[in-house]
C-alpha cells in the first residue's frame, strides 16, 4: 500500500486533498518477504498519475483525489441502483 | 454512396423532437457537414428526411471550469489519457415523410443517409414538371444530388424571381447568374428571352464564345447537371454609339477583334438616344417625383415647342 500525490499541492484547499491510496497484493513469495518491487510500484503510479486528467471536478466531491474512469464506472453502476426511497419499502 | 446507420435519434426532457425538428447523436467515426440530408426511421414504416443545421460536441462536463482543471489547471501541454466522455450532436429540420407522417421521431430510432433519389424526393424535386437545372450538391456520404429550379417560379407565371447571395467581389454570384441563364437558354429556349445589362466590362460581351479554359472537371460538372457546357446562341450585342469611328462608333472599351468579329458577323449594333423620341419620353424619368408647383409639368408641356436635332442644341 502506498500514497500517491496527483495534484499539486499549492492548488488544493486541503493538505490531502489531491492524494490517493494504491493497494497492491503481494502475490509471490518474494513480494510477500521483502515487499512489491520498486519498479513496479513506479510504473503502477505513473499510470495513476497519468489518469489525473480528465477530472469530475463539479461533478463530485471528490474530484481531486478520484480519476476518471472509476468516476464513470461509478455513475453507470448508480443508475443501475435502487432508489432510497424503493429500498427502505423493502423492510 | 452509402446509406449506413450513422446516429440514433435522441430526445430529451430538455430537448424533446418536434413534428419540424430533431437532433440525432452521431457515430464517433462519421463525418457530418451542415446542409447534410439524412433519413430516419418512423412509424407506419415510413421515413423521416432531415437536414442537417448545427453540430454541436457535447461532454459530461460540468462546466468550462471543469475542463480548465482537466487541462491541470490550464497547462496546455497537459494531454489526458483518457478522453472525456462526450458526443456530437446534429440539429435537424424535417423536410418530408414518405407517408407523411407528421408525428415526432421517437428516442432512438436509427438515422442513416439520405440516397441521392430519396433526396430529391423529400426536396420536392421530382414533381417540377418544367425543371430548370440549376446546379448540384454532394452530401457527406458522396450523393450527388441534381437540384433543379421550378420553371414556373423562375420564369413565370408564378414568380419570375431569384436572389442570389454570396460574397462580393469574387464574381461568383455573376458566374452562377451566367450558368443558370444558359441552363435557362437550353431549356426553356422558345419560353424565355434573355436581356443583359452589361455592367462587368469585356466579361459578359463574349458569352457567344466557347471557354477554352473548361477542363474535364467542369465538363463533368455540366454534365452532372443534365446540361452542355456549351455558349449562349442566337446572341446579339448593343453598343451605344459614339463618334468613334475607330471602334465601330461604340462608347466600347473592347477589345477590337471582338468588335471586330461582332460586327463582321452581324451581331453587333449601336443603339442611340434620338432626340425628338427622348423629348417625348423625358416626363417618364420624374414621374415618381412629386411636383407640388407643377413646375416639372410645365417643362414637359415646353418640350414640344423646342427645337433641336441634336443633343447639343437642345442643351
Amino acid at each position: 500500500m502506498w500514497y500517491l500525490r496527483i495534484r499539486q499541492p499549492e492548488l488544493m484547499s486541503m493538505p490531502l486533498e489531491g492524494v490517493v491510496k494504491l493497494e497492491c497484493y503481494a502475490v509471490d513469495p518474494s513480494e510477500k518477504e521483502i515487499g512489491l518491487d520498486a519498479d513496479r510500484i513506479d510504473n503502477i503510479s505513473r499510470f495513476i498519475l497519468q489518469e489525473r486528467n480528465v477530472t469530475p471536478y463539479q461533478s463530485d466531491g471528490r474530484w481531486a483525489s478520484h480519476i476518471y474512469p472509476i468516476y464513470m464506472a461509478e455513475t453507470y453502476l448508480k443508475r443501475s441502483f435502487r432508489s432510497d426511497t424503493h429500498f427502505k419499502k423493502l423492510f | 454512396m452509402s446509406t449506413e446507420a450513422i446516429g440514433k435519434v435522441t430526445a430529451t426532457e430538455s430537448k424533446p423532437t418536434t413534428c419540424s425538428s430533431v437532433r440525432f447523436w452521431i457515430q464517433r467515426d462519421a463525418m457530418v457537414r451542415p446542409f447534410d440530408i439524412v433519413k430516419a426511421e418512423h412509424l407506419q414504416g415510413s421515413h423521416s428526411y432531415a437536414i442537417v443545421q448545427d453540430l454541436q460536441y457535447v461532454t459530461d462536463s460540468a462546466g468550462h471550469l471543469a475542463n480548465y482543471v482537466s487541462s491541470d489547471f490550464g497547462d496546455i501541454s497537459a494531454r489526458p489519457l483518457n478522453e472525456r466522455l462526450g458526443t456530437t450532436i446534429a440539429e435537424t429540420e424535417i423536410l418530408y415523410n414518405t407517408r407523411e407522417v407528421e408525428m415526432p421521431l421517437r428516442d432512438g430510432a436509427i438515422v442513416e443517409w439520405a440516397d441521392a433519389d430519396g433526396i430529391r424526393v423529400a426536396l420536392g424535386l421530382e414533381k417540377i414538371e418544367k425543371p430548370i437545372p440549376a446546379g448540384w450538391i454532394e452530401t457527406s456520404n458522396g450523393a450527388q444530388v441534381r437540384i433543379d429550379f421550378d420553371s414556373r417560379y423562375l420564369l413565370g407565371p408564378e414568380g419570375a424571381h431569384l436572389n442570389i447571395a454570396g460574397i462580393s467581389g469574387l464574381a461568383t454570384k455573376t458566374s452562377y447568374a451566367m450558368f443558370l441563364l444558359n441552363s435557362v437558354h437550353q431549356r426553356a429556349r422558345n419560353d424565355a428571352a434573355i436581356i443583359i445589362f452589361n455592367v462587368k466590362g469585356s466579361d459578359l460581351l463574349a458569352i457567344d464564345q466557347p471557354d477554352p479554359q473548361l477542363d474535364e472537371s467542369i465538363h463533368a460538372d455540366w454534365q452532372r447537371c443534365g446540361l452542355d457546357p456549351t455558349p449562349f446562341s442566337n446572341v446579339v450585342f448593343l453598343y451605344p454609339y459614339a463618334k468613334r469611328p475607330k471602334d465601330h462608333y461604340t462608347l466600347s472599351h473592347n477589345q477590337a477583334d471582338v468588335l471586330d468579329r461582332q460586327y463582321s458577323s452581324g451581331r453587333a449594333w449601336n443603339y442611340y438616344y434620338d432626340v425628338d423620341l427622348c423629348k417625348r419620353k423625358l416626363p417618364l424619368l420624374f414621374s415618381d417625383i412629386d411636383d407640388p408647383m407643377s413646375t416639372m409639368e410645365s417643362i414637359f408641356h415646353e418640350l414640344p415647342d423646342i427645337e433641336a436635332d441634336s443633343w447639343d442644341s437642345f442643351r
